[in-house]
């Protein structure tokens, strides 16, 4: 299957199927920007043997309404988007051991949730 | 399918349990393990590795979820071996859990199934080729129910 990866170990080999590590990679997304992982969408691409990902999501934000109120204590949304790229690479490097070349990720829109009033 | 019948050469852990003949007369008579048995321990010492969320591919569980049903589970779903003479090779397909890492899994079940063959069947395991074929992420049952606040 093309996108799926495939390591040698001692006695056998490991293979992780694309969609696998589609998935592996929507839910670390997902999680790193407050959104569900079956609005994330994962390419996975060959850049000379290394594993390129492009992730298309949405991301979560604050209600406008809110925005003064409650300050966005984990910074603007480029300062978040570029924290969940590492987080991409750094949480799917260590889970599936893929060699990551590089991670792009492509916000496609906003999701508006009102933060709980109670937890 | 074929089965092999385990020969005089020495057990791989030394213990003998199987071993047809004794070694001072001749053999009387022949062991015989088929492969369904050997694909059925394999199968069955996955239960207990961490972070196996199901055992097959698409096709092999959903016939396995109507099994399971009807009382008749196949301990050897997702699990192919090719056996010969003294040694076994073994393809494993399985679902993981989410967070646990892949590679992890795949050494521990690898691991597990190469225990279990050569220690209660008594062959030499070459290798184990483990494929992930999913991942199963634990909210993704609920991800329809919770409607999503725009």
């Amino acid at each position: 299957m093309s996108g799926s990866t495939e390591t040698l170990a001692p006695r056998g080999r490991t293979r992780v199927t694309a969609r696998a590590m589609t998935r592996v990679v929507s839910a670390v997304a997902a999680e790193s920007l407050g959104v569900k992982p079956s609005q994330v969408s994962v390419d996975l691409a060959d850049a000379a043997g290394r594993l390129d990902l492009t992730v298309r999501t949405p991301i979560r934000v604050l209600p406008l309404d809110q925005v003064e109120t409650a300050a966005p204590v984990d910074g603007t949304i480029l300062d978040r988007t570029e924290r969940a790229q590492h987080d991409i690479r750094g949480t799917v490097a260590a889970l599936t051991g893929a060699d990551i070349a590089g991670v792009t990720v492509r916000l496609t829109g906003a999701r508006i949730r009102r933060s709980k009033r109670v937890d | 399918m074929n089965s092999f019948t385990p020969t005089s050469s020495p057990h791989p852990h030394g213990t003998g349990t199987d071993d047809s003949g004794s070694p001072a007369g001749p053999p009387r008579g022949k062991t015989v393990i088929n492969d369904a048995v050997v694909a059925k321990i394999a199968g069955l010492a996955l239960r207990d590795v961490a972070g196996i969320h199901a055992v097959g591919g698409g096709a092999a569980r959903a016939l396995g979820a109507i099994r399971g049903a009807i009382n008749s589970t196949d301990h050897s779903q997702g699990v192919s071996v090719e056996v010969g003479e003294s040694q076994v090779a073994v393809d494993l397909s399985v679902v993981a859990g989410y967070p646990v890492p892949l590679q992890q899994i795949a050494e521990d079940a690898r691991t597990a199934i190469i225990d279990a063959i050569e220690t209660l069947v008594g062959l030499t395991v070459t290798e184990v080729n483990v494929t992930i074929n999913d991942v199963h992420l634990p909210d993704e049952t609920d991800d329809t129910a919770r409607a999503d606040v725009q």
